[in-house]
């Protein structure tokens, strides 16, 4: 498993250690039952605090997307499996809209954009929460 | 046993007339690589002094370890648990690598051969060359090594960055980073490089003009500042005052750009209740957050 | 360690030393095989020659002074470029400092202790007509030469913690131009020189212990180094 962080970006290095790692089950590059680097390993090796590491297996395992197995480490848990089925059915629907899009004449950029302003109204929208 | 290593209240200094700490706080925890930032000239260099026991205080108090820097033999058992890396990295003009690692050794009970041998080898020592032969970057390195392997439950880092290139900026960072994981060290440092305090930093301190100005842990500071862009339909909608939270509002026109402390959700009701206007919620970089409170006069 | 730091540090100015009164000694030795007819020496010339060896003593042990702490304003060029920054460094360590500053004076001293029964020695190697005394004159000499030399180390050493090297020297020279005008001029009982007994008023020449002026110059020793450990405790760097 290969993790790419910005340090620059206002996004704080959990989160974006959340998101690879949940973009790696989406991709079936991180499959349930694989095991994730320690908290120490990974910190070492990115060079990142270790609670940045903690924080983002604790969340990840809240969601129910890890299991923290107590003296074995960290591991993809087989209830992603489902979340799989709908994130297939999302890609399905995206690849439609895609498709449209392109034959209504847009250019990858006006598309990239449309899809970051709908997720910004969707943002806006909604009351405090984890939108981050 | 405290939870926190360094513990400073209202500390007051002065040098000739000019006020260099102006009634600091900080609070310092356990287990933390903790980032000191601000300008310079901001007073970080004298408040890490004050800490090693180099300087006294006018007034206020400061606990390091527990212990109370002013009282002599608690200082000396502060400096036996500690290291520090100083500002100008300099060391003893006459005597080598090697000369200097064996002075030092016998100070420290728990010093660590391993240790030792290790960071010789990952910044490259040369043992038998002598100090002032060094450059900056290197005695930078020396320095982190002399204050790393003495078993130190505090390191107290004085730019301890500077003068190396990004790689081997990288391998110290990634050393600060072991030893806090394997050794469960504090590790406090001061850099100008913002980057370098995102990456391994969980708490921050920015420090403008001898003040605290904004202190807490990274991730918590990241969340909770938010930049929201706002595009009005014209130039009599913008608000005149915007709510609380709003620590800095540019305006270009229709366009409002505020960095937002807390109580977004409060600012985003005042956006959108004037219609018409657009809200774009964008996130916000240490970068900025440390751009916002040093750079008013 | 910091036994070990402290002769790192004093190491040139003792071989610098040794070096300058090897040439003297040379000079002088020189200069007496080619002059005319020896005669024994008179009184005066005696005590006037006897000052002039024991200054360089003096000499000695001022610029082997020195708190290995500088100065803060660190103003001056040191003798050794970078010494004031790493003054922080041995503050850092976990050493009171008092210590620092003792085993510096310590060593200092021993040193000084080393260039006077040194030279002391090869003069009279050079110069054999000049020894005359008992063992135990001798050994008074040396004795009350340390003790009265070292006062004005400890001078010196105080005089380090808020002079620049630079200053240093001329400022203790400079106190030891003032003892010799109030000496010379009589308002300083004969018994408050510290000099003297060095020199002129030697056990070797008066055959006699100045105890009085043994206890003013301990006395003054004690003053100046516990002055100095005062200053250094409350100085900032």
């Amino acid at each position: 498993m290969i993790f790419h962080l910005n340090h620059s970006s206002g996004r704080p290095i959990y989160l974006q250690l959340m998101d690879q790692i949940k973009h790696a089950i989406e991709t079936g590059a991180l499959r349930p039952g694989d095991q994730l680097p320690t908290i120490r390993t990974l910190g070492e090796e990115l060079v990142i605090n270790p609670n940045t590491v903690i924080r983002a297996y604790r969340d990840l395992q809240h969601e129910g997307v890890i299991e923290l197995r107590h003296g074995s480490g960290a591991f993809i848990s087989d209830a992603v499996a489902g979340r799989s089925k709908v994130i297939r059915k999302g890609q399905a629907v995206m690849q439609a809209a895609i498709e449209r899009l392109v034959s209504l004449g847009l250019t990858e950029e006006e598309m990239r954009r449309l899809v970051e302003n709908a997720l910004a109204l969707e943002r806006t929208g909604k009351p405090s929460g984890d939108t981050k | 046993m405290s939870d926190f290593m360094i513990e400073i209240t209202a500390l007051r200094k002065s040098f000739k007339g000019n006020l260099a700490l102006d009634d600091l706080d900080l609070r310092v925890p356990r287990g933390s690589i903790f980032g000191f930032l601000g300008k310079n000239g901001a007073g970080k260099t004298t408040t890490m002094k004050l800490l090693v026991g180099l300087l006294r205080p006018d007034s206020g108090a400061i606990r390091v370890l527990g212990l109370d820097t002013s009282n002599p033999a608690e200082s000396i058992q502060i400096r036996s648990r500690m290291g520090f890396v100083t500002e100008d990295k300099e060391l003893y003009p006459y005597m080598t690598v090697e000369q200097i690692i064996r002075f030092t050794r016998p100070f420290f009970p728990k010093w660590s051969i391993e240790l030792e041998r290790r960071y010789l080898e990952v910044f490259e020592l040369p043992l038998k060359r002598k100090i002032p032969a060094l450059s900056k970057g290197t005695r930078s390195k020396l320095m982190l090594l002399l204050a790393a392997c003495r078993g130190a439950e505090l390191l107290i880092l004085d730019e301890p960055t500077e003068g190396l290139d990004p790689a081997a900026t990288e391998d110290l960072l990634r050393e600060l980073v072991t030893i806090c994981v394997t050794q469960g060290t504090t590790v406090f440092f001061s850099s100008h490089q913002l980057a370098e305090v995102d990456q391994i930093a969980d708490h921050v301190a920015i420090i403008d003009r001898g003040r605290t100005v904004v202190e807490g842990a990274l991730d918590d500071l990241k969340v909770r500042y938010e930049r929201l862009q706002v595009v009005f339909e014209s130039d009599s909608a913008v608000p005149v005052r915007w709510m609380d939270g709003a620590e800095s509002v540019r305006r270009e026109g229709r366009m409002v750009s505020i960095l937002a402390s807390r109580n977004v959700e409060a600012l985003l009701a005042q956006a959108r209740s004037i219609p018409g206007a657009s809200v774009e919620r964008l996130p916000v970089t240490l970068k900025d957050i440390f751009l916002e409170h040093v750079r008013r006069t | 360690m910091l036994w070990y730091k402290a002769w790192l540090e004093t190491r040139f100015g003792l071989a610098f030393l040794f070096g300058l009164f090897t040439l003297v000694w040379l000079v002088a030795s020189t200069g007496a095989r080619l002059a005319p007819a020896k005669q024994a020496l008179k009184p005066q010339e005696l005590a006037f020659l006897a000052d002039a060896f024991a200054f360089p003593f003096i000499a000695a042990a001022i610029s082997l002074a020195g708190t290995g702490i500088k100065t803060p304003s660190g103003g001056f060029q040191n003798q050794v470029k970078g010494l004031h920054g790493s003054t922080l460094y041995t503050l850092s360590l976990p050493v009171s400092r008092p210590k620092l500053v003792g085993i510096r004076a310590t060593v200092g001293l021993l040193e000084t202790a080393v260039v006077i029964v040194v030279f002391t020695l090869v003069g009279w190697w050079l110069f054999p007509e000049t020894m005359q005394n008992t063992l135990g004159e001798i050994l008074a000499h040396f004795s009350v030469t340390f003790i009265c030399s070292s006062t004005f180390y400890f001078l010196s050493l105080f005089l380090a913690t808020f002079l620049d090297d630079g200053l240093r020297l001329p400022g203790a020279m400079t106190i030891l131009a003032i003892l010799f005008a109030l000496d010379a001029t009589k308002i300083l009982p004969p018994y408050l020189n510290v000099f003297r007994p060095m020199g002129s008023a030697s056990p070797l020449i008066t055959h006699a212990i100045p105890w009085i002026t043994l206890t003013v110059a301990l006395a003054a020793s004690a003053v100046f180094f516990l002055a100095t450990i005062k200053i250094v405790q409350s100085q900032e760097y």
